[in-house]
Parts: structure tokens; C-alpha cells; sequence
């Protein structure tokens, strides 16, 4: 995925996702209601065009909470950017409610 | 749960061969964590375990699309180009071969495609042109055991306004019979009788003018307003746009039409198509009784919408609060009840073909592993054929990736046309679904067909096989003794593990094959039981006629006169041999109607619920349906509302509440007051055939008036010929009651074995399929392996072996396979049976001809296909044989 060209819709749901806050693969699959088969390859492609990070989960905290460690992904000051380039271009996005707020 | 989970492990196991190495550990460890996550989140919404499985199967497929993306990401465009160029070659150098596994692969994917297309309509999107209908929720009545009563309307009305939490707004409905007339003959139709909000829950927008207006539902009697269907606009108006306005007759009240609604909406009833919509308030109009007022009358079907962002669990929790709010604010009728909510998949029509189309998916899933292997196997005996030039490539410097590359690339090519060829057969395929439906009174009508999801569905069966036919063959054949098999091509073949893979993956088939012929020789007998099975009535010549004498305008004491003036009428017809009436029909697939009851002298245990099934009956209805009375007497002109109220009940309530007494003359009580029991009847099917022996009462219709009945008449003669007499008796009597939905016993009859007539027609057709599969593999495993003996086979001929030695040698080697095969089968089956035993009808799921049946079938087809191999090798000549290569 070049810089230049513009996101996808599906991109553009999914990179909004993450800068709302909603940082793994399930999570962002349930927020934008994209198939499985669309979010993970998107990610990669996003993660390799400089948009998204990733980064694994502290191993202890999730085996505290009994589970294996996931992975996370957050966007890069060029990932925000092409968000608000995608957010301007596909007005139809619905707002999607912040977990980091809570008034929501 | 830990099933689907185990089912993801191992789908995950598989696509991990596709991801590069370097990135293999950290790409399944992100998988297992979300897997682990969303298996967590499902068990917390409590669904249903075979729907949890489901889509924590369908979220896990995204694997394989994600491993072949990274492993894509690898390779260069010129690369694949470069492979695909030489596959093509390959294919059209042996294009029998091609052509012969493509098709294999197209009747695999092209069946699960088929499969796939109806459980998406009947399950996964049961209602047409509804938006979002995930969304939706079934709310049902619980009480005791029973999880799927109705609601009253003032119920219905109070939940409504408690807002229950989690749910956007619920809406209420009942299905109807009404008669509609423009300025034509009256024709039948089907409707609904709904709240106001109907349309707005659903998110349906009219083509034409408007829905309805809350208010416009509220007041009885307020509003003679009607929403038409797109049929019936085109079958009454002829498409007329200026119908918003016009009148419509719907049984005796005129109708002001205000919308039209889309083509593809078909109400709110899953598998009917309806045509009519009036609001709540005109409910007398088309239903007998007050009712919108009478809080212990259950009669409604509700619907809500979830909130945006809430789940089921919230909803639950919500519903359990209005629940015990409208049991304290109302002890009668509302103690003990609770509301509960199920996803639309698993009510009404959906959940009565649920089992059915698990059975039938799972199946079909088989049969696709069995197309696979077959393939798998072909590609393995090619690759064995290709030993020496793949070994001349590794050893010029050739990679192990590229090569399993250049063969993952080829059994791709060989899927995505076997993909394309069984979407094109599907598309065709999935409306044999209409096939099997039987002639009924109800509008039944199943949208299916290929649409996006059951193309994204095949696309997924495809990068399945990939996967199996592709990638299994791919690593072995990639991985030749480079030495042995540049010395001696032939040698490096037999025997030797691949040789082993390649008996393994046609046991494989066989034990797979041998389940489906198992299966399907069960449901086939279960058919022919089911065909043969005693339901209790034994009339088979006759006919069922309609009757609405709400819709002609009757009330109870001129229809109670009409009843029985029409059955003295209707017996004197020639050909006739006896009539009766009756609220319902056994054996339909409208259900049926049920009550809570006492008994005199019983006392019911604790929490033991006594409720009965009831059907209204008229007088001379147990000699017209052949059901006989085991003790006391049926019922007779004189059990009216002047005479002492009577009852017949059936052998199982007999010996359930009057164990060592007579149940004549016993009393029980129910709605108003007591009834004396006058006889007992023999027990009967009366839902399902499949159904455990239940309670079950007749009562005379003369004294519990209902207007909508069928006339059941037994004949002496062919029911055709005698239909016109009886016609023009009604017709004499009442020349504006129509006789509607005319069907004769036989045909009734058809209506019980649809579900055991799709389940063996086609575990027949997927069992046939998979023998054919399995009978290919195991005659390319002999044949190919009788090609690689030439030599030896020569030289024992050589040295006096008998021709008919070598032929029991190859047809041993042959029939050893085939019986592992079946023989695994035969755990596999039994290891399924109790699922089964469930669907099947008056058959055990072990029943020995079954089994012995299909084993005598396989290995019969086995020998046949062993036998023309053993015989070219008992026939070679040896010379010719020793010079072979």
C-alpha cells in the first residue's frame, strides 16, 4: 500500500478503530463488523505502510488474567494523519465510543 | 465450546505451514490469544454451543487469508508468475488428470456451497429484506420446563413500556388466514396482525405510502388500515400506483391500503411469504375473540431489536426485571412466568430445521474432506510420477520452499477451477431446496440462492482444500531422496512412507464414505418407518377443506348450527362415507394448542406441570379419522353448550391421572369449570413423529365454539371425485363461504415427511457421492500400485505363479485397505450415533442392516474396483512385463 494512494473504506474502519482505542485483532473485527479475513491482512498492510505499530503485551499481565499475550496495535503520527484524511473523505463512518472516555 | 476451540487449533495448525518460517511462532501466538479471548466472550453470552462454534469457527478462517497474505508478502510477482505459467503447462500436457481432480473438487465445494446457501436463509438470515436481522431477538414465555409461550397482548403492551434494558423496542405479531377481496371472487391469503412499531423494529421502509402509526394500533376497532405485500399488490392491482388509497376487503370489514412494501420483504414468519397487514386494533376482524384485552389469553409472537452495542446478556438480565415487575403487579396470570430471549436463528421454522441442517452441513463437510484426500492422493501418485524432475531440480539447486511452492501453486490453480465449477453448480443446486417441500395451506416460500456470503463461504472451501489436497502432497513430494531417485525412478516408489501416505489417505475415504453410507441407509430406513409409522389415524382416503366462519361473518350459535347441518349435507354426497370438523389437523406444522389442567382425585406432584394438548372436534370425528376409542364414546350431535360439558382424552392421560380407575366418568378441570371425560382415545402423533407420547384432549366444538376449522371427510371413492359434491353442498348452504386449501389425506401426509424425506434423499445423494470418491481412490491406489509391481508381478509369473495366485494378491492388497477403511468407519458411526438417534424415526442408530448393508455395499464396489487392475496384472504377459521399466 503506497502512501500516496488513498485507504480503502475497510482501512479507513479499521484505522479508526485503532484511534478510538480499540487496540487487537477481535476487538477491532466486533467494533467495525469487517470479516476476519479482511482486519488481519489489513493490519499487517497498514503495519508495513508505516500507519499502525504493534507491539506484544506484557507476558505477565496476560498470564495473570490466564490468558496468552496479545497483540496490540497503535497508530503512528502518520496513521493519524491518513485517519483524518480517510475521516474527511468517508464522512458515513459512524462515530465509534472511545474506551478510553468515559462519557461516551 | 472446547470442540470449536480444538477444531480453530487445528485449522490454525494447518495455515501456519503457509506463514513464513521466521514468522510462524508470533503469527500463532497472536491467533491462540484471540481465539482464547473470543471463545471466552462467546461462553459469557450463553449461546447455544453449536452456534458459539460456528462463529468461532468462521472468525478463525480468517487465518488462512492472513497466512497467505504474509506468505504472498514473501514471494515476487515474477515468481509466481513464473509458477503458474509452468502449472498451466503441466495441465495441459494431462488434462484427463486435470479435468477429473477439478471436477471431484467442484462436486465437494459445489455440495457444501449448496448446503451453505440454505442454512444461511434458514438460519442465518431467516427473515428476506430485513435489515441487520443479527440484531434481532425472539422473546418467548417461560414457564417450568416450557421456554416457548406466547404473550398476551396487555403483556406485551407493559414489556413495551417497561423498556426493557439492552433493547432498542419490541414489536408484536401474529400470523393470520384472513380472505381478501377487491371487487373479485375472495381469495385466501396469509397475514399478520401487528403492533404499530412492526415495520419500524424490522427497519422496513414501504415502496409506496406509509407503515402504520402507533396510535393507529392502540384502539380497537380505530383504524381499517392495511399494508399489501409487492405480490399482492401485482396479483390484486396489477401493479396499479395509485393503489395507496384503494379499498381492500379483508374478511367482512373494507380496508383503507396505505403502503406497498418491497419486493424482497416477506414478514416477519421465517419460510413464509405473507400478504397482508392490518394493525392490533382490527384484531376482531380477523381473529374469533376479544382479545387485546384479556391478560390471560398468550396468543402473540415478540420480536425486539437489540440496542446499538448491547448483547444478549444484557437484554436477558433486563427481561428477568419485567418479568418480576409484571408477576408482582399481576399474580394472575403472571406467577411463575418468566421472558426469555433466544437470536431469531433459533426460533419457530429455523429452529424446526436447525437439527436437520447440522446434520446436513457437517456432512457435507465430510464430503469435502473425502473430495480432498481424493485429490490429495491424485496429486501424490502425479508427484510420484514427477520424482525425478523435481529431484533434478533440487539437485541443480533448487529450494525445498520453491518447490512446495510450485506445487501449493498448482493445486491451487486445480481448486480455484474446481471453486468456480461448484459456485456455477450451486448456483443451480440450491433451489432444489423447493424440491422437497410438500403441498401445504401455508404460503411457503425459502429465498435461496448464491449471494455474496455463500460466495465468500465457497472462496473459503477452497483455501480449505489448498490446504488439505495441496499442501500435505506438496511437503512430501518436495522432500525425494535425491540419489535413489535419479538412479531408479520406479524403485523410489514402492512401498516407502509416501507409499503409506497414500494408503492412509484412501483409508481415509473409505472410512468417511462408509460413515455417509451408514448415515444415509439409517435415514432412508428411518423414511421408510417414518412412512409406515402408526400415527393413531387410519383413515387414507379423504380430503381436508378450510373452512373461516369468522372471515363469512358467523357468530358462535350460527356457525355452531352451520357445523352440523353442513356434516348431515356433506355425508349424503355418493362417495362419501363420513364427516367431521376440527379446529386443527395432526401431523401440521402450525403446532398446536395447549392448556394447563387438574384431575379430580390426582394430586399432581410437586412441580409436576400438568398440560395438555387440544384440538376442537365435531361430532363423528374419531370414526371419520379412523382413530379408535379404546373405552367410553367419541362425541355426537347431542354434546352441546345446553348439555353437560364432556371431554375424550387420549391412552397416555388415561394412564398417567387415573392409574387403576376408569377414566370415564373421571373429572377434569380446565378453563371454565369441570368437564367430565366420556372417553379415551387411542394415542396418536399428533406434532412430530419423533415426538414422545403426550397429553392429549378433544373437545366438542358444538360446546367450545371456534370458527376456523377444516372439514375432514373420509371417502370410498378417489377424494376427486367426490370434492365437486361437497363443494356444491357448502356452496348450497352458505354460497359466500369458500372452501379453501383443499388437500387430500395423502397429501397431508407429505407435510411429516418433509424433514425425513430431505435428510435421506440427501445423505443418499452425499453418500453415493463419497463412494464414487472413495471407489476412485482405492482403484487408482491398486491400479497405480500394480503399475509400479509390473516387474516383480512378471517375474513371479516367470517362475509359475498361477494367474489366479497374482490375482488374489492384488485383489488382497486391494480389499485389505477397504477393510480398515471400513471398519474405521464403523467406530466413527457409532461413535455418532447418540447425535443421530435424535432425528431418526422408529429405527435404533446402531441398527445392524444399516450397518451390515452399507459394509456389504463398499466392499462390493471395492472388489470391483480392485478387480480390473488384478485382473491386467493376472493377464501380463512375462516377458513383456520383465522389459517393463
Amino acid at each position: 500500500m503506497s502512501r500516496r494512494r488513498s485507504l480503502s473504506y475497510g482501512a479507513a474502519a479499521i484505522l479508526h478503530a485503532v484511534g478510538s482505542g480499540h487496540c487487537f485483532g477481535f476487538d477491532i473485527i466486533d467494533t467495525t463488523g469487517l470479516t476476519s479475513g479482511t482486519v488481519y491482512p489489513t493490519l499487517e498492510r497498514l503495519e508495513e505502510a508505516g500507519l499502525l505499530r504493534s507491539r506484544w503485551e506484557n507476558a505477565d499481565d496476560a498470564h495473570r488474567d490466564g490468558r496468552p499475550a496479545r497483540r496490540y496495535f497503535t497508530l503512528t503520527a502518520r496513521g493519524r494523519e491518513a485517519l483524518n484524511a480517510a475521516l474527511e473523505k468517508y464522512k458515513a463512518l459512524r462515530p465509534i465510543p472511545s474506551v478510553s472516555r468515559g462519557d461516551a | 465450546m472446547t470442540a470449536g476451540l480444538a477444531l480453530c487449533r487445528l485449522l490454525l495448525a494447518s495455515a501456519t505451514l503457509i506463514v513464513p518460517a521466521p514468522r510462524r511462532r508470533r503469527w500463532r501466538e497472536q491467533w491462540d490469544a484471540e481465539l482464547v479471548h473470543y471463545s471466552r466472550w462467546l461462553a459469557r453470552e450463553r449461546r447455544a454451543s453449536l452456534t458459539c462454534t460456528w462463529r468461532l469457527f468462521a472468525r478463525a478462517t480468517g487465518a488462512i487469508p492472513h497466512a497467505a497474505m504474509l506468505r504472498l508478502q514473501s514471494w515476487s510477482p515474477r515468481m509466481i508468475e513464473q509458477d503458474l505459467k509452468s502449472a498451466w503447462r503441466l495441465f495441459v500436457r494431462k488434462p484427463v488428470f486435470t479435468a477429473v481432480s477439478a471436477l471431484i473438487l467442484a462436486l465437494g465445494i459445489g455440495a457444501n456451497a449448496t448446503m451453505f446457501s440454505w442454512v444461511e436463509s434458514i438460519l442465518l438470515n431467516p427473515l428476506d429484506g430485513v435489515p441487520d436481522q443479527q440484531r434481532l431477538v425472539a422473546l418467548t414465555g417461560t414457564y417450568g420446563s416450557r421456554d416457548n409461550l406466547s404473550f398476551s397482548y396487555p403483556n406485551f403492551v407493559d414489556i413495551r413500556s417497561a423498556r426493557p434494558d439492552g433493547l432498542e423496542d419490541v414489536m408484536a405479531f401474529r400470523v393470520v388466514a384472513v380472505t381478501v377481496a377487491t371487487r373479485a371472487e375472495p381469495s385466501r391469503a396469509f397475514g399478520e396482525l401487528v403492533s404499530g412499531n412492526f415495520f419500524d423494529v424490522l427497519h422496513v421502509r414501504p415502496l409506496l405510502g406509509r407503515t402504520f402509526r402507533d396510535n393507529e394500533a392502540t384502539t380497537p376497532g380505530s383504524a381499517a388500515v392495511a399494508v399489501i405485500s409487492d405480490g399482492l399488490w401485482g396479483r390484486l392491482f396489477a401493479r396499479d400506483p395509485s393503489v395507496v388509497g384503494r379499498m381492500l376487503k379483508i374478511n367482512t370489514t373494507d380496508f383503507t391500503i396505505i403502503g406497498v412494501l418491497p419486493p424482497a420483504f416477506r414478514g416477519s414468519a421465517a419460510g413464509l411469504a405473507l400478504d397482508v397487514y392490518v394493525p392490533m386494533s382490527m384484531q376482531r376482524t380477523v381473529m374469533p375473540g376479544d382479545r387485546l384485552a384479556a391478560r390471560g389469553n398468550s396468543w402473540l409472537e415478540v420480536y425486539g431489536r437489540l440496542a446499538p452495542g448491547s448483547r444478549i446478556e444484557q437484554v436477558r438480565a433486563g427481561l428477568r426485571v419485567v418479568a418480576e415487575r409484571l408477576e408482582k403487579t399481576y399474580p394472575q396470570p403472571n406467577e411463575g412466568r418468566g421472558i426469555a430471549v433466544v437470536p431469531l436463528s433459533q426460533a419457530d421454522a429455523s429452529g424446526m430445521l436447525r437439527p436437520i441442517m447440522a446434520t446436513l452441513m457437517t456432512f457435507v463437510g465430510l464430503l469435502l474432506i473425502v473430495a480432498c484426500t481424493n485429490v490429495a492422493a491424485l496429486l501424490l501418485a502425479r508427484a510420484a510420477g514427477r520424482q525425478r524432475e523435481l529431484a533434478v531440480r533440487l539437485a541443480v539447486g533448487a529450494s525445498r520452499a520453491q518447490l512446495v511452492r510450485q506445487l501449493v501453486v498448482e493445486a491451487f490453480l486445480l481448486a480455484l477451477a474446481g471453486g468456480a465449477a461448484g459456485l456455477l453448480m450451486a448456483n443451480w443446486t440450491s433451489r432444489a431446496l423447493a424440491w422437497f417441500i410438500p403441498p401445504t395451506p401455508y404460503p411457503i416460500a425459502f429465498e435461496v440462492g448464491v449471494d455474496q456470503r455463500v460466495i465468500a463461504f465457497g472462496v473459503a472451501a477452497t483455501f480449505v482444500t489448498v490446504v488439505i489436497a495441496g499442501l500435505l502432497p506438496a511437503l512430501r513430494a518436495s522432500r525425494p531422496d535425491v540419489s535413489r531417485a535419479l538412479k531408479d525412478a520406479a524403485a523410489a516408489n514402492i512401498g516407502g512412507s509416501r507409499g503409506r501416505l497414500r494408503q492412509a489417505l484412501v483409508i481415509a475415504q473409505i472410512a468417511l464414505s462408509m460413515l455417509l453410507l451408514v448415515c444415509a441407509a439409517l435415514f432412508v430406513r428411518s423414511l421408510r418407518r417414518a412412512e409406515t409409522a402408526d400415527t393413531g389415524y387410519t383413515a387414507r382416503t379423504g380430503l381436508f377443506a378450510s373452512l373461516d366462519l369468522q372471515a363469512a361473518g358467523y357468530d358462535a350459535a350460527r356457525g355452531s348450527a352451520f357445523i352440523q347441518t353442513a356434516i348431515e349435507r356433506v355425508s349424503a354426497v355418493p362417495g362419501v362415507r363420513s364427516v367431521s370438523v376440527a379446529s386443527s389437523v395432526p401431523l401440521d406444522i402450525s403446532g398446536g394448542s395447549d392448556q394447563g389442567f387438574s384431575v379430580e382425585g390426582y394430586e399432581a406432584r410437586q412441580n409436576e406441570e400438568l398440560i395438555a394438548y387440544y384440538n376442537r372436534v365435531g361430532p363423528g370425528y374419531f370414526d371419520t379419522m379412523g382413530i379408535s376409542l379404546v373405552e367410553g364414546r367419541g362425541f355426537t350431535n347431542r354434546d352441546t353448550s345446553d348439555g353437560p360439558a364432556v371431554v375424550v382424552i387420549n391412552q397416555t392421560m388415561a394412564s398417567r391421572y387415573f392409574a387403576g380407575r376408569s377414566a370415564v366418568g373421571g373429572r377434569i378441570r380446565f378453563g371454565n369449570g369441570p368437564v367430565t371425560v366420556v372417553g379415551v382415545a387411542r394415542d396418536g402423533k399428533y406434532q412430530s413423529l419423533t415426538e414422545k407420547p403426550k397429553n392429549y384432549m378433544y373437545i366438542p366444538v358444538l360446546q367450545s365454539y371456534w370458527p376456523a376449522l377444516v372439514l375432514h371427510v373420509r371417502t370410498s371413492l378417489e377424494p376427486a371425485g367426490v370434492l365437486p359434491g361437497i363443494a356444491r353442498e357448502i356452496r348450497r348452504l352458505d354460497s359466500g363461504l369458500p372452501l379453501f386449501d383443499v388437500r387430500t389425506i395423502e397429501e397431508h401426509r407429505r407435510i411429516a415427511m418433509f424433514v425425513p424425506k430431505l435428510a435421506s434423499t440427501l445423505l443418499g445423494v452425499f453418500g453415493g457421492l463419497a463412494l464414487l470418491l472413495a471407489v476412485v481412490g482405492l482403484y487408482g491406489i491398486v491400479a497405480f500400485t500394480v503399475a509400479q509391481q509390473t516387474r516383480e508381478i512378471g517375474v513371479r509369473i516367470a517362475l509359475g505363479a498361477t494367474r489366479l495366485e497374482v490375482l488374489g494378491l492384488v485383489l488382497r492388497q486391494g480389499l485389505a485397505v477397504a477393510a480398515v477403511g471400513v471398519a474405521i468407519g464403523f467406530v466413527l458411526a457409532g461413535i455418532a450415533s447418540p447425535v443421530l438417534q435424535k432425528q431418526l424415526i422408529g429405527i435404533s442408530a446402531l441398527d445392524p442392516m444399516s450397518f451390515a448393508g452399507s459394509a456389504v455395499l463398499l466392499l462390493g464396489v471395492a472388489c470391483a474396483a480392485c478387480a480390473v487392475p488384478a485382473f491386467r496384472a493376472a493377464f501380463l504377459q512375462p516377458l513383456s512385463a520383465l522389459r517393463h521399466d
